[in-house]
C-alpha cells in the first residue's frame, strides 16, 4: 500500500491529557474502501487516537490528513462535512431525544445525503418500528445500531467505530458486523476498535495494535498471526510486567485529585472550545457511560 | 506529581521541611513550607504587635481605616474558605452578619459585655447555619448561590417583622455607654484586629491539615473528591459552618462600630460583593490572596468613595475581569511570577539538586 | 377579595413568574450556567422599554418590537463576550462573573436613573378589568401576562421538540462533547440560547414593570423569584416552571390576603419547604433528564 494512495493518513500523533501523554508519535495510514482493527489493551489509547481522528481531541504534534486535506486542527464539524464519522465509545446516544431524532441529529454538519432516513432503515429495520421511543428503552443492541446510524446520517466516507460490541451478546455483534460488511461494499472505510482480536482480525484487512500510546504493530492481517499480536498487544518483547498507566477513559481507577482530563481544573460546564472531559457528572462512576459488560437485556432478548 | 503520595507527615507544623520523600527512584524533596514562609510569620507576628500597638501611639485617626481594612481582611478570608477552598460561592453571608449584628444586640441587652458578647453572637451565627446548612448544601454551583441569596432575603424580612428587635427601625447596641470614648474606640480595634487575625491564621490553619486538602479537593471536583473517599459533605459543611461564625463575629463588630443595628444595611448583599471583589481580585484558594484584596479594596474605597454608584461598577467590572483574566487573582500573578509563597498551604516538590 | 378570587390572581400571577424563569431554565439546561444577572436584565428591559416609550410617546406595548430585538442581540453578546470565556474557566467563574455583572448593571441603571421607583405606562389596558361570577375580579393586564406566559412556553417548547435547531439544542443540552463530536456546532446554539433568555427576560421585566414598579435593585428579587419557580417546579422542565411560578404566586396572594407583609416571606419559605424536602421539584421527571438513561 503507497502512501500515496491512503484515504486517511495520521503522522506522528502526540496527544495529552493535561500533564499526561496519551499517545506518542502514532501513525497511521488507511487505504479507501479498507478496513482496519485498531486493537491494544485498556488505556492504550485507542479511543484516544479515533478521537483526534475526529477532531474531538487536538493533538500537541503530528498531523492527520484525508482524502489529500490536512484536517489537524479543524473542528469536528468540518471534518464530518468531509465524511469522518465516529461511532463514539460506550454509544453517546442523547438520552431526551428519540431514536429518529438522534439519528437525524447526526446529519447535522453533514455535506451530502447518501444517508436518508429511508436508507439508514433499511440498514436497522427494527430501529424504524421504535423511531419514536425515547433511546435509552432499547436494548444495548439496539442503541449500538443507532449510534452507528447517527454516524452514516452524515454521509460519512470514513467510518471510525470504538468498541462498538462491548456488553453485547456474540449474536447481535454479529449481526452489527454483518451490517458493516454491507457498509464495506457500499464503499466505506472502516476503522474498528475492537477488543475481539479474532472478529477483529476475520473483518479487517489491516491491522495497528497500541501499547501505552505507541503503535506496537502495524500489519496487514492476512501476513501476520494471531501468537505475533497477543504478542505486541501485551507488550511481551522484554520480561517486564507492563506497566499500566491509568486510564483517562476510565478514571474511577486512579485517586482523581488530579484528573487527566484537565488537572488544573474541572469545569463542569459546557466549554464549546473544549469539551474534551467527560459529558456532565450524573454518574461519578461511570464518568464515560461506558457500558457494563454482559449487558443482561442483549443475553435475554435479541434487537 | 500525579498520585505521588509524600511521605510527609501531613500534621508536621510549619518550621519542619518535610523529610526527602521519594518518588521511585528520585531524590525529590517535598516540603510544606518555604524559607520565605519562615520569615514571613516572623515579619506577620511583628506586624500584629505594631498593630496591637496602634492604639498607643497613633490613636483615633488611624483606628478608624485601620478598623474598616481589617473588617475587610476577615471577611475576605472566610470567603475564601467558602468560595477558595471549598467551591462554595455564596452571596449570602450577609445573613450571618446580620445574625451576629443582632446576637450582640441580644446578649449585650441582657447584661453581657458587648465586647464579650462577639464570642456568643459567633456562636449563635454558627449554630443557626447549621440547619440552613442541610439545606443549601444540597445543591452547588450556581444554584447554591442563589438559594443564600434566598437565605439572606429571609433572614431580613424575619428581622424587620420582628418588633423585638425593632422591625424596620432597628435598635441600638447598648452597654457601651459606661465607657470611655477612647477606650471603647480601643477595645474596637483590638477587637477587629483579634477577629481578623484569627480569621487568616484560623483559615490558614484549617486548610493545612487533612481537611483543607479535602476541602480543596471537595472545592475543585466534588464528584472525584467523592469517588476518592473524600467526605464530601463534612467537608463542605465545616466550612460553611466556620464561615458563618466567622461572618457573625464580623457582624458583631459592624454592630459595635456602628451602635445600631438595622435591617437593611445588616443584611445589605454589598458585603457579598466586597468579599468577591477580594478573593477574586486578590487571589482566590490562597491565604496571602484576600488580605491583598482587602488592601486593594479598601484602597478604592479612599480613592473613588466619592463617585457613589460608580464606585461598585467598577469594583463589579474589575471582579469581572479578574475571573476572566487573572482568575488567580493579583497575588497568584506573583507567586506565579515570583514564586512566593509566604503561607504555603501545598505540597511543594523541589527538584534533585544536581 | 374572597380566596377564590385569591387563587385565580395567583395562578395569574404565576404566569408572570414563569416567564421570568424560563430564560433562567434554558440557560441553565442549555449551558449549565446560573445567570446571576438574569434578573437585572429582566429590569434593563423595563427601562428599555420606558426610554423608548417615553421618547416616541407611545404606550408600552409598541415599544417592544424595538426591545425584544435588542435584548436578544444583547444575550447574543453577553455569550460571546462574557459567557463563553467564563466557562473556560470553570464552573464557579461563571457564577462570579454574572454576579459582578449584576452588580455592574444594578449600580449602572443607579447612576442613570436613580433609585426612585418607575412605572411604565399600560395605557387603558392597565386599569381595566372584567369579572367572573359575583366574586372574581380579573384584570387584563394579569391574564395578558398569563396568556403571554402560556404562548411563549409553548413557542419555546415547540421550538425545541420540532424543529432541527431544537434537536441541537436538547442535544447540547444532553451531552456537549459528543454534541460537538457529531457536528453540532455548539457556539452558535449557545449565543441562540442566550439571545432567547435575554428576551424573554426583557419581555418579563416589561410586564414587571407595568404591573407594578421598577427599580435598579428589582432584579435581585426577580432573580429569587426566578430561581424558586425552577426549583420547585424541578429543573429541566418549562411547563414545570409554570407550575412552580403559580405554586409561587397562589402562595403569595392567598398569604399577602391574611397579611400582606408576610406574603414575601411565605414564598422563599416555601421554596426552602420543597428543597427540604423534594429536592428535585414537584415536577421532576416529568420530561426525561439524564438520570433516567444509564444510557451510554
Amino acid at each position: 500500500m503507497s502512501p500515496g494512495t491512503a484515504l486517511l493518513e495520521v503522522t506522528g500523533l502526540d496527544v495529552f491529557y493535561g500533564d499526561f501523554q496519551a499517545l506518542f508519535g502514532v501513525s497511521l495510514a488507511v487505504p479507501p474502501g479498507g478496513a482496519t482493527a485498531l486493537v491494544g489493551a485498556n488505556g492504550a489509547g485507542k479511543t484516544t487516537l479515533l478521537r483526534a481522528i475526529a477532531g474531538a481531541q487536538p493533538p500537541a504534534a503530528g498531523s492527520v490528513r484525508y482524502d489529500g486535506d490536512d484536517l489537524t486542527g479543524a473542528p469536528p464539524h468540518r471534518r464530518i462535512a468531509r465524511g469522518v464519522a465516529l461511532v463514539p465509545e460506550g454509544r453517546k446516544l442523547f438520552p431526551s431525544l428519540t431514536v429518529e431524532e438522534n439519528i437525524q441529529v447526526g446529519a447535522a454538519a453533514a455535506a451530502a445525503s447518501d444517508w436518508p432516513l429511508d436508507r439508514i432503515y433499511g440498514v436497522f429495520p427494527m430501529l424504524a418500528s421504535r423511531r419514536g421511543q425515547r433511546a435509552w428503552s432499547l436494548s444495548g443492541g439496539e442503541q449500538q445500531a443507532v449510534a452507528i446510524a447517527r454516524a452514516l446520517a452524515a454521509s460519512p466516507s470514513l467510518l471510525l467505530l470504538d468498541e462498538i460490541s462491548l456488553g453485547l451478546a456474540p449474536r447481535v455483534v454479529g449481526e452489527l458486523y454483518q451490517t458493516l460488511a454491507g457498509l464495506r461494499e457500499a464503499g466505506a472505510t472502516l476503522v474498528i476498535v475492537e477488543q475481539d482480536l479474532r472478529r477483529a482480525m476475520e473483518v479487517c484487512d489491516d491491522l495497528v495494535c497500541l501499547l501505552e500510546g505507541r503503535v506496537a504493530l502495524a500489519a496487514r492481517v492476512a501476513s501476520v498471526s494471531r501468537e505475533q499480536v497477543v504478542a505486541a498487544y501485551f507488550g511481551e518483547s522484554s520480561a517486564h510486567e507492563p506497566h499500566r498507566p491509568p486510564n483517562p477513559e476510565n478514571p474511577t481507577r486512579t485517586p482523581r485529585l488530579q484528573d487527566p482530563d484537565n488537572p488544573t481544573r474541572t469545569p463542569r460546564l459546557q466549554d464549546p472550545d473544549n469539551p474534551t472531559r467527560t459529558p456532565s457528572p450524573q454518574d461519578p462512576e461511570n464518568p464515560t457511560g461506558t457500558p457494563r459488560p454482559q449487558d443482561p437485556r442483549d443475553q435475554e432478548r435479541g434487537p | 506529581m500525579t498520585g505521588m503520595r509524600p511521605a510527609v507527615d501531613p500534621a508536621a507544623g510549619p518550621g519542619e521541611p518535610g523529610p526527602g520523600a521519594a518518588g521511585p527512584g528520585s531524590p525529590v524533596a517535598v516540603s510544606r513550607w518555604s524559607r520565605s514562609a519562615t520569615g514571613f510569620t516572623g515579619v506577620a507576628a511583628v506586624t500584629v504587635v505594631v498593630l496591637a500597638a496602634v492604639p498607643y501611639f497613633a490613636g483615633g485617626p488611624a483606628e478608624a481605616p485601620l478598623i474598616t481594612l481589617l473588617t475587610f481582611v476577615a471577611m475576605a478570608s472566610q470567603w475564601n474558605l467558602l468560595a477558595g477552598f471549598s467551591g462554595l460561592t455564596s452571596f449570602g453571608q450577609q445573613a450571618y452578619i446580620g445574625v451576629g449584628a443582632y446576637g450582640l444586640y441580644l446578649v449585650a441587652s441582657h447584661g453581657v459585655n458587648p465586647f464579650a458578647a462577639i464570642v456568643a453572637a459567633a456562636v449563635i451565627a454558627a449554630v443557626v447555619s447549621l440547619p440552613v446548612s442541610v439545606l443549601v448544601l444540597r445543591l452547588s454551583g450556581g444554584y447554591f448561590a442563589v438559594a443564600t441569596l434566598v437565605i439572606a432575603a429571609v433572614f431580613q424580612i424575619v428581622a424587620t417583622l420582628s418588633p423585638s428587635v425593632g422591625g424596620t427601625t432597628g435598635v441600638s447596641v447598648p452597654g457601651l455607654a459606661g465607657y470611655d470614648p477612647v477606650l471603647r474606640e480601643a477595645l474596637i480595634y483590638w477587637a477587629t484586629l483579634a477577629v481578623a487575625v484569627l480569621s487568616v491564621a484560623g483559615v490558614y490553619l484549617l486548610v493545612r491539615r487533612t481537611f483543607g486538602l479535602d476541602a480543596r479537593a471537595v472545592g475543585s471536583d466534588p464528584v472525584a473528591a467523592a469517588s476518592a473517599g473524600v467526605r464530601v459533605g463534612r467537608s463542605r459543611r465545616l466550612a460553611y459552618l466556620v464561615a458563618g461564625g466567622g461572618a457573625g463575629a464580623v457582624g458583631a463588630l459592624i454592630a459595635l462600630q456602628t451602635l445600631y443595628v438595622e435591617p437593611t444595611s445588616v443584611f445589605s448583599i454589598q458585603y457579598s460583593v466586597y468579599m468577591l471583589f477580594m478573593v477574586l481580585v486578590g487571589g482566590m484558594g490562597t491565604i496571602e490572596g484576600p488580605v491583598l484584596g482587602a488592601l486593594v479594596l479598601f484602597g478604592l474605597q479612599e480613592a473613588l468613595s466619592s463617585q457613589g454608584a460608580w464606585y461598585l461598577v467598577i469594583v463589579g467590572g474589575l471582579a469581572v475581569i479578574a475571573t476572566l483574566v487573572a482568575s488567580r487573582g493579583l497575588w497568584g500573578l506573583a507567586s506565579d511570577r515570583f514564586g512566593w509563597s509566604l503561607l504555603p498551604v501545598g505540597y511543594r516538590v523541589r527538584p534533585p539538586r544536581d | 377579595m374572597s380566596w377564590v378570587n385569591a387563587v385565580i390572581q395567583g395562578l395569574l400571577l404565576g404566569g408572570q413568574y414563569a416567564l421570568i424563569a424560563c430564560g433562567l431554565s434554558l440557560t441553565f439546561g442549555v449551558m449549565r450556567i446560573v445567570n446571576l444577572a438574569h434578573g437585572d436584565l429582566a429590569v434593563c428591559g423595563a427601562y428599555l422599554a420606558l426610554v423608548l416609550s417615553s421618547a416616541l410617546g407611545v404606550p408600552v406595548w409598541v415599544t417592544l418590537p424595538l426591545v425584544l430585538p435588542v435584548a436578544f442581540a444583547a444575550g447574543v453578546l453577553l455569550q460571546v463576550l462574557l459567557f463563553g470565556r467564563a466557562l473556560r474557566h470553570g464552573e464557579l467563574a461563571s457564577v462570579l462573573v454574572t454576579f459582578g455583572l449584576s452588580v455592574m448593571i444594578e449600580n449602572l441603571l443607579l447612576v442613570k436613573y436613580t433609585s426612585d421607583p418607575r412605572g411604565l405606562p399600560a395605557g387603558a389596558l392597565g386599569l381595566a378589568s372584567f369579572h367572573i361570577g359575583g366574586q372574581i375580579t380579573v384584570s387584563w393586564l394579569f391574564l395578558t401576562a398569563f396568556l403571554t406566559a402560556c404562548a411563549v412556553l409553548s413557542s419555546l417548547q415547540l421550538l425545541l421538540s420540532r424543529t432541527s435547531w431544537g434537536r441541537k439544542v436538547r442535544a447540547t443540552a444532553d451531552d456537549l462533547d459528543t454534541a460537538r463530536l457529531v457536528g453540532i456546532r455548539v457556539r452558535p446554539v449557545f449565543a441562540g440560547v442566550a439571545g432567547i433568555a435575554v428576551a424573554t427576560a426583557a419581555l418579563a421585566g416589561v410586564f414587571i414593570g407595568t404591573i407594578g414598579t421598577f427599580d435598579p435593585y428589582q432584579g435581585t428579587n426577580s432573580l429569587i423569584f426566578a430561581f424558586e419557580a425552577v426549583v420547585i417546579g424541578g429543573i429541566g422542565s418549562l411547563w414545570g416552571t409554570l407550575a412552580g411560578g403559580m405554586a409561587l404566586g397562589v402562595t403569595q396572594v392567598v398569604v399577602g390576603q391574611v397579611n400582606q407583609a408576610y406574603a414575601v416571606l411565605a414564598v422563599h419559605l416555601l421554596f426552602l419547604a420543597v428543597l427540604a424536602v423534594r429536592p428535585n421539584g414537584l415536577f421532576a421527571g416529568h420530561r426525561v433528564t439524564r438520570e433516567a438513561g444509564a444510557l451510554g
